[in-house]
């Protein structure tokens, strides 16, 4: 693949052709705000919808502004970021989301962690621009897990490529057309009727809160509140390993001790561990594999038969 | 504990005990 030159607030820098402006900007530490884009670098899933218009740059020689999320640099590209031209259809283009946004932040799920708000405010937006016609969805709380509340989607379809590219669930998709478009599912359906398995990547990349986790904190304060009522917490595994990074810790660090102390500080009278079954689990697990990976390799050093490859071993959950 | 259960209890890892108090079966639940 060849290298190109691709010049950014008049900073030089020599790119892969296929990267993006928004890829090259960055690595001259320019920054270009995003609202629908979604890079994750892990599994290699990138959302281009290119749908909210929030990072748009002027391309030298091009009529129009491009989104920098999805258009690809060409040799010898010209790309401002800040002219007053983007700055101001950015902030239209904020001010435009805002005015068919819900404007309950103060009590809404996603308060102070909610992406459009980030934005509206890191452009300094002081009043509401536009008033117009407001979209109008019925909540979905039909399920025991996630809370899908339309009026709130900005269209950005993270959730859409997460459940039918990454998680292949197939649960979600683009309804409707112009105004009426809506992320749902097919002949809404309330979610407790469609193939969701429930789990829950739609709203961790959701930018505000249009998908959110069903809240179950209320009732757990009711049963601790209780005083009949004999309360027991277990938390997965994974918990004590995720928690210390939402408390400034470094990422992954270990903190059973504390989250076990103040879980019993919160008042749960014992706290159990699922350690125990999760080894059983992973003894289950991996002894398939093991015991016929050892058994095809002790059949072939005995009976010294070449042979290409090893039996596919079944799963556990297969079998009946 | 892992290995007292499955001495004491479950006999060996995958075995038919572990089987039968361990393992489910998968059946597709196709809703439309």
């Amino acid at each position: 693949m060849g290298m190109i030159n691709v010049s950014i607030n008049g900073k030089m820098v020599q790119v892969p052709e296929g990267t993006t402006i928004l890829e090259a900007a960055k690595l001259v530490n320019v920054k270009i705000p995003t609202l629908c884009h979604l890079d994750l670098h892990d599994i290699k899933m990138v959302n281009k919808a290119a749908s909210c218009r929030v990072c748009v740059v002027e391309v030298e020689g091009r009529k129009t502004l491009a989104p920098a999320c999805a258009t690809p640099v060409f040799d010898g590209v010209v790309v401002k970021t800040d002219t007053k031209k983007a700055v101001k259809a950015r902030r239209t283009v904020v001010n435009l989301l805002l005015s068919d946004h819900p404007k309950d932040c103060l009590v809404c799920e996603k308060n102070l962690e909610c992406e459009l708000q980030a934005l509206a405010a890191d452009m300094g937006l002081r009043h509401m621009k536009y008033e117009g016609e407001m979209s109008e969805f019925p909540k979905d709380d039909s399920s025991f897990s996630i809370v899908r509340d339309m009026t709130k989607c900005i269209m950005c379809r993270r959730c859409e490529t997460m459940c039918n590219e990454v998680q292949t669930v197939h649960a979600l998709s683009g309804l409707g057309r112009g105004f009426d478009t809506v992320v749902g599912t097919a002949f809404n359906l309330p979610m407790f009727e469609t193939t969701c398995t429930f789990c829950g990547q739609c709203l961790a990349v959701c930018p505000t809160a249009a998908l959110a986790e069903v809240n179950n904190v209320p009732t757990v304060w009711d049963a601790i509140n209780d005083e009949k009522k004999f309360v027991v917490v277990q938390t997965a595994p994974a918990v004590r390993v995720a928690l210390g990074e939402e408390f400034g810790m470094e990422p992954g660090t270990v903190v059973t001790g504390k989250m076990v102390a103040a879980l019993r500080s919160i008042g749960f009278d014992k706290v159990f561990d699922t350690d125990f079954a999760a080894d059983l689990t992973i003894m289950e697990e991996a002894s398939p594999t093991t015991t016929e990976t050892l058994k095809s390799l002790k059949k072939e050093l005995l009976e010294s038969i070449p042979r290409t490859g090893l039996r596919q071993s079944e799963s556990p959950m297969r079998i009946q | 504990m892992i290995k007292k259960i499955y001495e004491e209890y479950l006999g060996e890892p995958y075995g038919e005990k572990a089987h039968e108090l361990l393992h489910t079966y998968y059946v597709p639940r196709i809703k439309m």
